[in-house]
């Protein structure tokens, strides 16, 4: 298994504000460490000697759903959150069923993720949306 | 001679007096322009300084500076590194590139909808 580092996620990051970002973009800044440094290591955690979230699906839901919680960045943290998706899979030779994993689909998911806190929505329920729907989109 | 050469050479005639007079009044403008022009180079030539004429044309060379910057940052040469995407030159990992090009290729306007 291969994880994404904290500078995979920081330049991606770059290239994805320098190129949506716009005027107000933030390029590469970080503004929680922590976040970050929590977020990268979210999907490799143990506990009492046994993986945290041993499938891949499930790791990425982790990644995803840390970083949407965090917010390491200034901004475009959904951005790089949905980016992470396509770049961890490809890592770890795995592709995304595009059926199941459409524009909307992976809008909508993120979209509602990010915001559970403000909608008043459980963080398990969040999570258990990515995931499920990692699960089902995820392909060997 | 018949009636019809005439009215030829009566329209040669009228033809090639108005060159003449043409050439001629061009001529004397000419010499009359090049004497004022003349005039007037040798005029500021005289006044102007050293100096003044160092900043022409180093005035000169930022404009020809200035000239070829918009070529670079014109906007269809915007458009067009826009088009292409995030190159895979900015990553340490160039997978990682790969895979940020294809989704950007895939989900171009969820990519451009999520906003923070």
């Amino acid at each position: 298994m291969r994880y994404l580092t904290v500078q995979d996620v920081v330049e991606l990051h770059r290239a994805i504000s320098s190129e949506f970002g716009g005027n107000q973009a933030h390029p590469g800044v970080v503004e929680s460490q922590f976040g970050l440094l929590n977020a990268v290591q979210r999907p490799q955690v143990t506990t009492l000697g046994r993986e945290a979230y041993p499938s891949f699906p499930d790791k990425v839901a982790a990644f995803v759903f840390a970083l949407l919680s965090y917010r390491p960045f200034r901004g475009g943290n959904r951005r790089l959150a949905l980016a992470s998706i396509f770049a961890f899979c490809e890592l770890n030779n795995r592709t995304l069923d595009p059926k199941v994993f459409d524009e909307k689909t992976a809008e909508g998911v993120i979209r509602r993720v990010a915001s559970h806190r403000e909608n008043g929505v459980a963080p398990e329920s969040a999570f258990r949306e990515i995931k499920d729907t990692l699960m089902r989109a995820i392909v060997a | 001679m018949k009636h019809g050469d005439q009215a030829k050479a009566k329209s040669a005639k009228a033809k090639a007096s108005p060159a003449k007079s043409s050439k001629a009044v061009a001529v004397q403008k000419s010499s009359k322009s090049a004497g004022e022009s003349s005039k007037a180079k040798s005029s500021p030539a005289k006044t102007v300084p050293k100096k003044s004429a160092a900043a022409v044309k180093a005035g000169s060379k930022a404009e020809d500076n200035g000239g070829s910057k918009p070529k670079s940052g014109s906007a269809p040469a915007k458009a067009a590194v826009r088009s292409s995407g995030p190159d895979t030159e900015g990553f340490t990992n160039p997978v990682i590139g790969g895979a940020l090009r294809r989704a950007i290729q895939k989900y171009p306007n969820a990519f451009r909808k999520l906003t923070d």
